[in-house]
């Protein structure tokens, strides 16, 4: 009940809803595809065993947060690795999270234009979106978290309801044998399952915003759960409804999923832009964290006392890559080609690095607390 | 004849003294160039009779204590006191003292004011003015001053005794179950119907004097041993910051104190209920009434809150839950219905179910103008007959209102101007956002749908996503003295869920909303927990 309340300042639960909504992104509509194609059949087992990797990656930045209270990435990698080295992993993350936003964005608009508004511009539906995210980074983090939280049955209901009725198309023997032997394939999978992962690493610019941080680990890993038990289903789904010849010959498998459902007494009444909605929405919720993460990082950097425009600036940044004109076939290739490598140093090389040096060093008598 | 330019320096010291009179309490930081000197007179009676010169509602009734007493005199404002009071409390009793006292009482007792009010007046409150500022404060509210001759003080009596409404139904919260009694334009009246249903000792009442010129009452109530000190404070706070020459309405205070004018949507409850005001001081919210007007403020205000009937409290939980579910959907249908409209028929008409995309395409052949022009012609329409029926007289209002609607549906689906599905569309819009409780919050709604239309009329369901995700976040930024707009959802106890989109059975509310900070959060004890004690 403060006078000027602190949108900044988040209890703990809140952390699972932004390592989940950091989660559940692009990755339910282009996942399978990748995984199909380097797992075959036994790609919902490849995204059991990268969610053991996403629920490290979300573990590792908060056990050294926790190491260091108060204290982001900016202050832990410049106490841990000098002032210089640990201001260029910044701007490392810093232009990891611009890129990875502006992918999600050319993914949403290139989606858009090719299923629902054939004639609009690109740019017209990436300049709408960012003006919509900086809104909501401008006012701070709780707000995102609260906004964030409606999301989730946003997200679970329709996909729920949407997965039941393709289920009875479902042939469950397309997924068996458990493990046809191909442990490339699946390491492989496993791989390209994790780096879908990519937000995750946002995690580092949420932590001292926790007030307390004690059960910080429960929530990042809850969190990672709530993503892992929906996309293991979807995949296993589509594997069974389509098989995975299909899934890895589709641009967009789970799309075509939702468009071979049929309501009965509804002829012709097509469910597919309900989920696409859905998708929006968490995009949306992808973008915000990562432009987010990079204006409060650059914040902290510059020791700037507030984000704001820094949002602002980085929205103007986003809206401007995002309406790059690319390729989709040039933006699926480079995906698969960078993101896996980003996303694996970003999220698991470089925090498995802190953490060992962070365990070496002794934490500072205070740390920077934010705001 | 009198020097003028004297009598302008009189004319202007009077204005300042007024200024300064009726200002005391509502500006806090006043100009210094208010405060001049007082007017001229030789005592308290004179300085009056030159302060209100010209003022003929200022009735002074000069009376004589005895030979050994002072003349007095008896001032009021005519129409703001009780006058069979004055005679009964006042007058009478000063006139018979004064014909049956010895002259030494006369002499001591009839020239001190204080004496006077000790042994003499019959009026339960009188009070000691000390000068000219109090004296013409307490003719200004309403009171009656007896003034002594060659005297600079007086006595201040409470007699006030305007004509008022009496306590009736509410005019726009209608309720089948409940009390009947609504707010009157009576601040004191609308403190004591709080009072009789809160006989709680820790019920604070803080009275203002908000406005320079009007000087309105201003009551802030709380329960003190419930409401948090931070949230009182800061009521306390905006309130005493509130410089205006006049509030004639507690529309005034609530949009000089909310948190973010430029928000379209209302951050304060009103409410002309006095149950529903009882109802969120046992919550632990803060209650504003102002003098002259029924509706009364509440806060802080959440969204959640907006949606609740005060007999949502008083029904059992299983009707209640499905009504607030329908004004729920009302309010969501009010928003985008004409918004999503647009979007299926002039950008996705495919994900229809085929039949209903025929008629539809149907329905719409022959129609003159564009789908978004069509729409918004009928919320223009709508918009037209919903306020041509408010200012109508009651008794063709409501006749206007289904004529215009009939006539200008049916003409324009003939005329070609709009489609029968339009029409069914804005119905769907208009009677949703008359379902909403709080009615400014059915038209803030509905009025929101323009936007919403307009983004899904150039970018079709994507446009109305994101509208609909910008006014999500607007809502989640949102704050109410501090509480998040959106509160219970959100990151709260669960026990604060048990009155927000569904209502749980009243025996399960043991605790007050956390998000509200109640020092006292306990509601409830187990023992009235019915036969099986709660467990069931």
């Amino acid at each position: 009940m403060a006078r000027q309340p602190d949108n900044d300042v988040l209890p703990v639960q809140a952390l699972a809803i932004i390592v989940w909504n950091a989660l559940a992104d692009i990755n339910f509509l282009t996942a399978p595809r990748d995984i199909a194609q380097a797992a075959g059949r036994d790609g919902w087992l490849a995204v059991v065993l990268a969610f053991g990797f996403v629920a490290v990656a979300a573990w590792l930045p908060v056990r050294i947060c926790q190491r260091f209270p108060g204290m982001s990435l900016v202050e832990i990698s410049q106490y841990l690795l000098g002032r210089v080295a640990g201001g260029l992993l910044t701007v490392l993350y810093i232009s990891y999270w611009v890129v990875i936003a502006a992918f999600v964005l050319h993914v949403e608009s290139n989606l858009i234009t090719t299923t629902l508004l054939m004639e609009t511009p690109g740019w017209v539906l990436t300049a709408y979106f960012v003006l919509v995210s900086t809104y909501l980074v401008w006012h701070g983090l709780e707000p995102m978290a609260r906004m964030f939280l409606f999301f989730v049955p946003l997200y679970l209901l329709p996909l729920g309801a949407l997965m039941l009725p393709v289920f009875v198309d479902a042939e469950l023997g397309r997924l068996l044998p458990v493990f046809n032997g191909d442990t490339e394939g699946l390491v492989r999978g496993t791989w390209l399952t994790f780096a879908h992962g990519f937000g995750i690493s946002v995690v580092w610019m949420v932590m001292p915003h926790l007030r307390p941080t004690k059960r910080a680990g429960r929530a990042a890993l809850a969190g990672v759960a709530f993503v892992a038990l929906p996309a293991i289903a979807l995949t296993a789904v589509i594997l069974a409804v389509l098989g995975p010849e299909e899934v890895a010959a589709q641009t967009y498998p789970t799309l075509l999923l939702f468009e071979m459902i049929e309501v009965p007494g509804f002829m012709g009444f097509r469910l597919d832009p309900l989920f696409l909605v859905v998708w929006l929405a968490m995009a949306f919720s992808t973008v915000a964290l990562l432009q987010y993460a990079a204006a409060s990082a650059t914040g902290r950097l510059l020791g700037l006392a507030s984000n704001r425009w820094l949002a602002v600036g980085f929205g103007a940044v986003l809206a401007m890559l995002g309406a790059w004109p690319v390729k989709q076939m040039d933006l699926i290739l480079w995906s698969q080609e960078r993101i896996p490598w980003a996303v694996t140093v970003t999220a698991l090389g470089l925090p498995l690095v802190l953490f060992v040096l962070g365990h070496l060093r002794r934490p500072p008598a205070t740390g920077r607390r934010p705001g | 004849m009198p020097d003028p330019a004297r009598r302008e320096g009189r004319d202007a010291r009077l204005w300042s003294l007024l200024n300064r009179l009726l200002g005391k309490g509502a500006a806090p930081q006043q100009d210094a160039s208010i405060r001049q000197p007082a007017v001229a007179g030789r005592d308290l009676l004179e300085q009056l009779e030159n302060l209100f010169q010209g003022a003929d509602d200022v009735k002074i009734r000069r009376i004589t204590l005895g030979e050994e007493g002072a003349e007095a005199a008896v001032l009021y404002i005519d129409g703001l006191v009780d006058a069979a009071r004055i005679e009964e409390t006042l007058l009478r009793p000063l006139m018979s003292w004064a014909g049956q006292a010895s002259p030494a009482e006369r002499r001591v007792v009839g020239r001190t004011p204080e004496l006077l009010a000790q042994r003499v007046l019959a009026a339960s409150e009188v009070a000691l003015v000390r000068d000219l500022e109090e004296a013409s404060a307490a003719l200004l509210r309403g009171d009656v001053v007896l003034v002594l001759q060659g005297d600079r003080q007086g006595l201040q009596i409470t007699n006030r005794g305007w004509q008022s409404r009496p306590i009736e139904d509410p005019l726009l919260e209608v309720t089948i179950r409940g009390p009947r009694d609504g707010f009157t334009e009576n601040v004191m009246w609308n403190t004591a119907l709080l009072r009789r249903r809160l006989r709680d000792p820790s019920l604070r009442v803080e009275l203002f004097s908000i406005g320079r010129r009007s000087r309105t009452t201003v009551a802030m109530l709380h329960l003190a041993s419930i409401a948090p000190d931070q949230l009182v404070q800061e009521v306390r706070r905006r309130l005493n910051a509130i410089d205006i020459d006049g509030i004639l309405d507690t529309g005034y205070i609530e949009q000089l104190i909310e948190d973010k004018w430029w928000s379209p949507l209302p951050q304060h409850l009103r409410t002309e209920r006095p149950d529903r005001a009882a109802a969120a001081l046992l919550e632990g919210r803060v209650v504003i009434i102002a003098d002259t007007t029924p509706f009364v403020l509440v806060v802080p205000a959440t969204f959640d809150s907006l949606f609740h009937s005060p007999e949502d409290s008083y029904d059992r939980w299983f009707p209640v839950n499905l009504l607030r579910w329908v004004r729920f959907l009302a309010s969501v249908l009010s928003l985008i219905m004409p918004g999503l409209y647009v979007a299926l028929v002039a950008y996705h008409p495919g994900i229809l179910p085929t039949e209903f995309t025929l008629r539809l395409m149907a329905s719409r052949e022959g129609v003159a103008f564009p789908v978004l022009v069509e729409t918004l012609l009928m919320q223009f329409f709508l918009e037209l007959i919903k306020e041509a029926g408010f200012r109508m007289p009651s008794s063709i209002g409501q006749t206007f209102g289904i004529v215009g609607g009939l006539i200008l549906g049916d003409i324009g689906v003939r005329a070609g101007l709009v489609s029968d599905a339009m029409v069914i569309v804005v119905a769907i819009t208009a009677v949703s956002s008359f379902a909403a409780v709080d009615r400014e919050l059915g038209t803030v709604l509905r009025l929101l749908g323009l936007p919403v239309l307009l983004s899904a009329a150039v970018l079709g369901l994507y446009g109305l996503t994101m509208a609909l995700l910008l006014i999500l976040a607007h809502l989640c930024t949102l704050r109410s003295y501090g509480v998040p707009y959106l509160a219970p959802y959100g990151f709260y106890p669960l026990s604060d869920w048990k009155d927000s989109v569904f209502r749980a059975p009243l025996r399960h509310y043991r605790h007050r909303p956390a998000y509200l900070s109640p020092k006292d959060p306990q509601r409830m004890g187990r023992g009235s927990q019915g036969e099986t004690g709660g467990e069931d």
